[in-house]
């Protein structure tokens, strides 16, 4: 049969290297694309509807447990939500404390995809183990680096999963200068990693495929956006984080427990590394934007399977900020500030390692959350998957089944998809069938 | 760390009987054993397992199993064993990587202790909180008494190593 003409469908069953559980359906016929499904089978979760009645103090630690992967992000977008709220005023320590915290879990995230996820793929190889074989000084100096974001994520987080040191307000407790200086040199020989697995990624090779995205990213006017700023995207939008619900619309497909997201009146939009790359790169640490250019990336950047480069020059970055902020870092008179309970409804948002992470909570006058709404990002990301996905069916329409169906997989991991944060929803109908009697 | 004697206890504190292996290295950590250090460990992240099992000589895990064998019942696995440990330790998840993947990325990348000991117990319930089934933890009671033989006769056959240096 011609490439024409030829019929293929490609079906995983269990995507593997990703977090989470989900499946893939692209069914191609004649050169055109008949049905393309990114499923996501994993049981919802149900946090929003476990955060009703609890006090929204408990918000950080409650929601740090729906992702193993980006706890932090999780915290950190609950209180900006309940800060805003409340009107609060971060001192500029507890912030640079934050932001240190949030620099270590892109460390370690962005690591973990790199090497242990993503680069068996461009490499050929079904896994990390057998890259292993082959590659040992990679993986090995992938553990160098992850742990140095270990260690930092452990001493202001209180532990390396789940940190359970973050409060509304700021921190329970808050390092003495001296144990952060101790990370000082761990932190630099990172830096070095992170310069050569940047060169190391570049080279790989690339299949020739670009989208038109609208990306979508916070934007802050001092920082590259990691830890709060303004919604903005590469068409326009502008607009403040309690504005989600009036630029981004949610629906459900039968397919999926995770609800999908586009820009209302537009369609998908990307988040995520590449978004924050393209949309903030002037923001950017010097020493990073040098060693993408030195990469030969730089924006606009289309092509998502160079996403894998935009994560390691992220590292680069988070690991040159941090250094800079240990130096700056005072310990803060007191590790929180107060707060006095406003009712009222809450929005904030981060930048998880694999995008804009949004948090809403309706809050009573004596602090209970009313009403909860989690917008994570592979869940934001899931109709741009698809349509990625979509747009390689012509690519793939020639190649051996299993050389497809290894791209596809290739296309879905450039997301670094969370699947266990974006399971979300599930539509209960019930039926109302009276009484029948024989 | 060189030489001394690690039990990694694995688990999801929040699921049931998962907890497990927390339960049980929390334990150990809290007794104080000579040269034995207890960590329970919320992720079973490879790249976590290889840099904190690194420098130990002798390393047990303990964590939840779940198969057809009654609840509470206790499998011990020598993980450096490949056919041992491919029979019982399987990728039983698809979230991203776990015990398997770092004890196969450990022998490639010549980073695992001498000896690498599992203790699988039989769970009964894997349900959102709760506390241990009562056999899941009459299990549980069980291995912490044969970590405290093992580890004593581990720390026991050191010290008579090096009183005859």
């Amino acid at each position: 049969m011609s490439g024409k003409n030829r019929r293929l469908t490609i079906k995983v069953d269990a995507l593997a290297r990703v977090e989470g559980e989900g499946a893939l359906l692209l069914r191609v016929r004649a050169g055109r694309v008949q049905e393309v499904r990114l499923t996501i089978y994993e049981p919802p979760r149900f946090f929003e509807a476990l955060l009703r009645g609890r006090q929204v103090a408990e918000a950080p630690d409650i929601t740090a447990r729906i992702c193993g992967i980006c706890p932090v992000a999780y915290q950190m977008s609950a209180c900006n939500a309940v800060e805003s709220l409340f009107e609060m005023a971060i001192p500029p320590q507890i912030r640079l404390l934050r932001l240190l915290l949030y620099y270590a879990e892109w460390i370690q995230s962005h690591t973990l995809h790199v090497i242990m996820l993503h680069a068996p793929d461009f490499l050929g190889f079904e896994s990390v183990v057998q890259m292993a074989e082959a590659y040992p000084e990679w993986v090995q100096r992938a553990l160098q680096l992850k742990k140095a974001g270990n260690r930092l994520l452990a001493l202001i987080g209180g532990r390396e999963i789940h940190p359970i040191n973050v409060r509304i307000g700021g921190f329970y407790r808050v390092p003495r200068q001296s144990e952060l200086h101790e990370l000082r040199d761990p932190l630099r020989a990172a830096l070095d990693i992170a310069i050569d697995l940047t060169g190391w990624v570049a080279g790989f090779e690339f299949p020739d495929f670009e989208m038109d995205y609208e990306f979508v990213a916070l934007r802050h006017p001092d920082d590259y956006a990691i830890l709060d700023g303004g919604i903005v995207s590469a068409r326009g939008l502008d607009l403040p984080v309690a504005a989600f619900d009036e630029a981004f619309s949610e629906s459900q497909v039968p397919h999926s427990t995770a609800l999908h997201y586009q820009i209302r009146g537009r369609g998908s939009y990307l988040a995520g590394p590449l978004a924050r790359f393209n949309l903030n790169f002037a923001q950017l640490s010097p020493l990073a934007r040098w060693v993408a250019h030195q990469a030969q990336v730089v924006p606009p950047v289309r092509n998502p399977f160079k996403s894998i480069v935009v994560r390691a020059v992220e590292i680069v970055h988070a690991l040159e900020r941090s250094l800079e902020l240990i130096e700056r870092y005072e310990p803060p008179a007191q590790p929180w500030v107060d707060y006095t309970v406003r009712p009222g409804v809450g929005h904030g948002a981060s930048e998880a390692p694999r995008g804009l992470l949004y948090h809403r909570y309706e809050v009573a006058a004596d602090g209970t959350i009313l009403d909860s709404r989690i917008v994570p990002p592979t869940a934001q990301n899931q109709k741009q998957i698809e349509d990625d996905l979509r747009h390689l069916a012509p690519t793939i329409i020639g190649l051996p089944k299993d050389q497809a169906t290894w791209l596809c997989e290739q296309a879905i991991r450039n997301y670094d998809p969370c699947i266990s944060c974006a399971t979300h929803f599930l539509r209960l109908d019930i039926e109302e069938l009276g009484e029948r009697r024989e | 760390m060189g030489g001394g004697i690690l039990v990694i206890g694995l688990g999801n504190a929040l699921r049931g009987d998962d907890r497990v292996g927390l339960w049980v290295a929390a334990r150990v950590a809290a007794a104080h054993w000579p040269q034995v250090t207890g960590l329970p460990l919320e992720a079973a992240d490879p790249m976590l397992l290889l840099e904190t099992w690194a420098g130990y000589e002798r390393v047990y895990v303990v964590d939840a199993v779940a198969g057809s064998l009654p609840a509470g019942t206790i499998v011990r696995v020598d993980l450096l064993r490949r056919r041992e440990r491919q029979a019982v330790v399987t990728p039983a998840t698809s979230h991203g990587l776990g015990l398997a993947h770092a004890v196969e990325l450990g022998r490639a990348l010549h980073a695992l202790p001498r000896h690498l000991i599992l203790y699988g117990i039989v769970g009964r319930e894997f349900v959102y909180g709760g506390s241990l089934s009562p056999d899941v933890e009459a299990a549980a009671r069980r291995v912490l008494a044969r970590l405290r033989r093992a580890c004593r006769a581990a720390t026991g056959r050191a010290e008579a190593c090096t009183n005859t240096r």
